[in-house]
């Protein structure tokens, strides 16, 4: 049998051609987050008080992905641990993951984010917060529930990572993939100089 | 049982699982290698399973259909993302031509797991069986890993290739 870390060492080994690249786009001008009420994964209250006086990270998802959010996630977390080499810890992005399926999220939403990284925001909430805050992210979410009894349906969502200055503004959006050490050093520059380059 | 590690019960019924007529003792030339599947976060019922398909063979092979011990279902799934848009599409068939590779990845193919029926750790293994369109069967095993980030890549190299896909 093959060890765990063996086994993804040689996937890892074979996928990692594609690793450097970044996708992201920095915006011509910061987009303002309109005001949204949120619940955080603790219980307490979560607006967009909470994207002020330090930068931010959110991406947009559900609990039961499968692949695309732990994906996402997962490589967040290295993301983080990539800046905290480059910037004091105070310094470093919340990472926020938006959770848009309420009914099945918010049960598993502490945990769920602290099997990633203990740092991570998990926030969802009543459809009225999760939606304006996709629609000031420019995201997009879908329940794919085919009935009242469908409990095993997907989300079709944005992918999308957005980052958020300290005025609680939209500056710059990645796609996958999120290769840790590019992606964290791309980050970096943005928030040093505004500028991708 | 209450564990999702290869035990010989687990085996015993993912190789009764995989016996038909046409599955011969020929080896097969569909290999399977760097299959994981990392832990899912507490409480969650999905997971996917990650690596490399291959075809060894002169001739073209057709997936049709995969089975987990462990799990109440299993199926072959694609993450399709348009315009930046995120979708999940059920695979019916996945062909894979002579001498070509087939990256099951994050972001694109991969084996869709629901439904645990017992609890799943990293370091155990699921055992399961890879269903081919001539009735023959590749039975594989995947490691749980942990919450280690992986890269994304999909699709196939080697060749051209027909797939049939269904949402």
């Amino acid at each position: 049998m093959m060890r765990p870390l063996a086994a993804f060492l040689g996937l890892l080994a074979l996928l990692s051609p594609a690793a450097a690249e970044v996708r992201g786009v920095v915006l011509d001008a910061p987009s303002p987050i309109a005001p949204f009420v949120l619940e955080a994964h603790d219980g307490s209250p979560f607006t967009q008080d909470d994207l002020a006086g330090h930068w931010s990270l959110v991406f947009l998802g559900y609990t039961h992905c499968p692949d695309v959010c732990p994906f996402t996630l997962a490589n967040l977390a290295a993301v983080r641990s990539e800046m905290s080499q480059l910037m004091r810890p105070e310094s470093l992005p919340q990472i926020v993951f938006l959770a848009v399926d309420p009914a099945r999220d918010r049960p598993l939403l502490a945990a769920y984010v602290e099997h990633f990284d203990i740092a991570f925001t998990g926030v969802t909430g009543a459809r009225e917060g999760i939606d304006g805050f996709t629609t000031s992210l420019d995201g997009f979410y879908r329940l794919e529930k085919k009935g009242p009894d469908d409990d095993a349906y997907a989300v079709t969502h944005s992918a999308a990572v957005s980052l958020i200055n300290p005025a609680g503004e939209i500056v710059a959006k990645l796609s996958p993939p999120f290769a840790p050490f590019e992606t964290a050093n791309y980050i970096n520059r943005v928030m040093r100089t505004g500028q991708a380059d | 049982m209450n564990r999702l590690a290869a035990t010989a019960a687990s085996l015993a019924l993912v190789l009764a699982a995989a016996a038909s007529p046409a599955a011969s003792a020929e080896k097969s030339p569909l290999t399977a290698s760097h299959m994981v599947a990392p832990a899912p976060p507490p409480g969650v019922n999905t997971m996917a399973i990650y690596g490399t398909l291959h075809n060894e063979g002169d001739a073209p092979l057709v997936l049709t259909g995969i089975e987990a011990a462990g799990f109440a279902s299993a199926m072959l799934h694609e993450t399709v993302t348009t315009d930046g848009i995120v979708t999940m599409r059920h695979r019916m068939a996945i062909e894979i031509g002579p001498g070509e590779t087939v990256a099951f990845a994050p972001g694109g193919i991969h084996i869709m797991l629901m439904n645990p029926t017992g609890a799943v750790a990293p370091g155990e293994t699921i055992a399961g069986v890879l269903r081919l369109g001539d009735g023959s069967a590749v039975i594989f095993e995947a490691t749980i890993t942990g919450k280690a980030p992986m890269e994304m890549r999909k699709g196939h190299e080697g060749m051209a290739h027909k797939a049939d896909g269904a949402s």
